[in-house]
């Protein structure tokens, strides 16, 4: 083989490779990236949440939000959302799909979506039209990005592995909450207040 | 000797379970708050001091029953408590609202079950209460 012949190959090959790269965002799970916080943090709240669920948005914004707002920048809690779409819910697979992709943006773009969700739910559960309720919150680029990323076949996937850990540690409602603290991980159906939730977690970091 | 075994069996049972009703709640208390607030009944300020107190008070509770000191007293107690479950799990249930019972940790939702459950476990407390001494049978003193 002449060297010109091996010189596009190699290039062939590399324009081939960088395609690749560039087509498929990498997958980031809610064991990567927490919503608040590190995984390094000595506390760790896993919540399996439903968009559409009216208890979950009433968790996130009453305990959830001040949680983060309160312990997220000091590391002290990593905040982990899993999403467990309900078949119940007709808009919270797709909503689940919006939350999965702004992963990918990252940890900030990824709250101002989920909170977004949260606050617009009413709307967005009688017309359908989550896109709309995300738009307001992420810059123009970030807009462009997300729409990419949601046509990516592991979007789907990802929730699907989401909704499988969750049949593996029983969760059957949600909210549901599993908190890792000192070593011990336990289990919470339901919502909790965030004065209880504080008063808890400050106790069990002394 | 019937009575004096159906005694002890009810002292066990009901001691037994309030110990192991307080175990799981100290052990798990924000399970049991969060089953407190879905009942809608109290504030958040309230629940919190319920969550770290009334856990304390079954184990309590359920000793005291196992020791078989004034059993007629505790026995009352753990009775009327009882009831006041039966009855905020009765309010829930007719409201509609999906709640776990808190009664022994976490997956129990409020149900029929639950209720009969728990409104047969006043039967052990009723009859210590009403029956509170071992079944001694009293014998009319003889004058010599």
């Amino acid at each position: 083989m002449n060297l010109p012949a091996r010189f596009w190959i190699l290039i062939l090959f590399l324009w081939s490779t960088a395609w690749t790269v560039e087509a498929q965002t990498p997958s980031v799970g809610p064991k990567d990236l927490c919503l608040s916080g590190q995984p390094s943090a000595p506390i760790r709240v896993d919540v399996f949440s439903d968009f559409q669920c009216p208890s979950c948005r009433g968790f996130y914004l009453e305990t959830i939000k001040p949680l983060i707002k309160d312990y997220g920048k000091e590391n002290k809690v990593c905040v982990r959302y899993f999403d467990f779409p309900l078949k119940m819910h007709k808009f919270a697979f797709e909503a689940s799909r919006y939350s999965v992709a702004a992963r990918r943006l990252g940890q900030d773009p990824w709250q101002k979506v989920c909170e977004a969700l949260y606050e617009h739910q009413a709307k967005w559960t009688e017309d359908g039209k989550i896109e709309a309720a995300v738009a307001d919150v992420l810059s123009a680029e970030e807009m462009s990005r997300l729409k990419k990323i949601l046509k990516e076949p592991s979007i789907d996937q990802m929730i699907n592995q989401e909704l499988a850990l969750a049949t593996e540690r029983q969760v059957t409602m949600t909210p549901t909450l599993f908190l890792l603290v000192n070593g011990r991980e336990k289990k919470v159906n339901g919502k909790i207040s965030y004065p209880i939730l504080k008063e808890y977690l400050e106790r069990m970091s002394k | 000797m019937v009575l004096r075994i159906l005694h002890w069996v009810c002292r066990l049972i009901l001691g037994g379970i309030f110990l192991y009703a307080g175990y799981t709640k100290v052990d798990n208390p924000l399970q049991f708050a969060a089953a407190l607030e879905a009942y809608q009944l109290f504030p958040p300020h309230v629940v919190l001091w319920i969550m770290k107190g009334f856990p304390w008070l079954e184990i309590g509770l359920g000793l005291v029953l196992l020791l078989g000191t004034a059993i007629r007293y505790t026995a009352t107690l753990a009775g009327a408590l009882l009831l006041v479950f039966v009855v905020i799990m009765l309010i829930t249930y007719l409201r509609g609202i999906e709640a776990d019972c808190g009664c022994f940790g976490v997956g129990e939702r409020i149900s029929l079950f639950t209720l009969t459950r728990d409104f047969l476990f006043i039967l052990p407390a009723l009859f210590l209460a009403i029956q509170p001494k071992r079944g001694r049978s009293r014998r009319p003193s003889r004058l010599v």
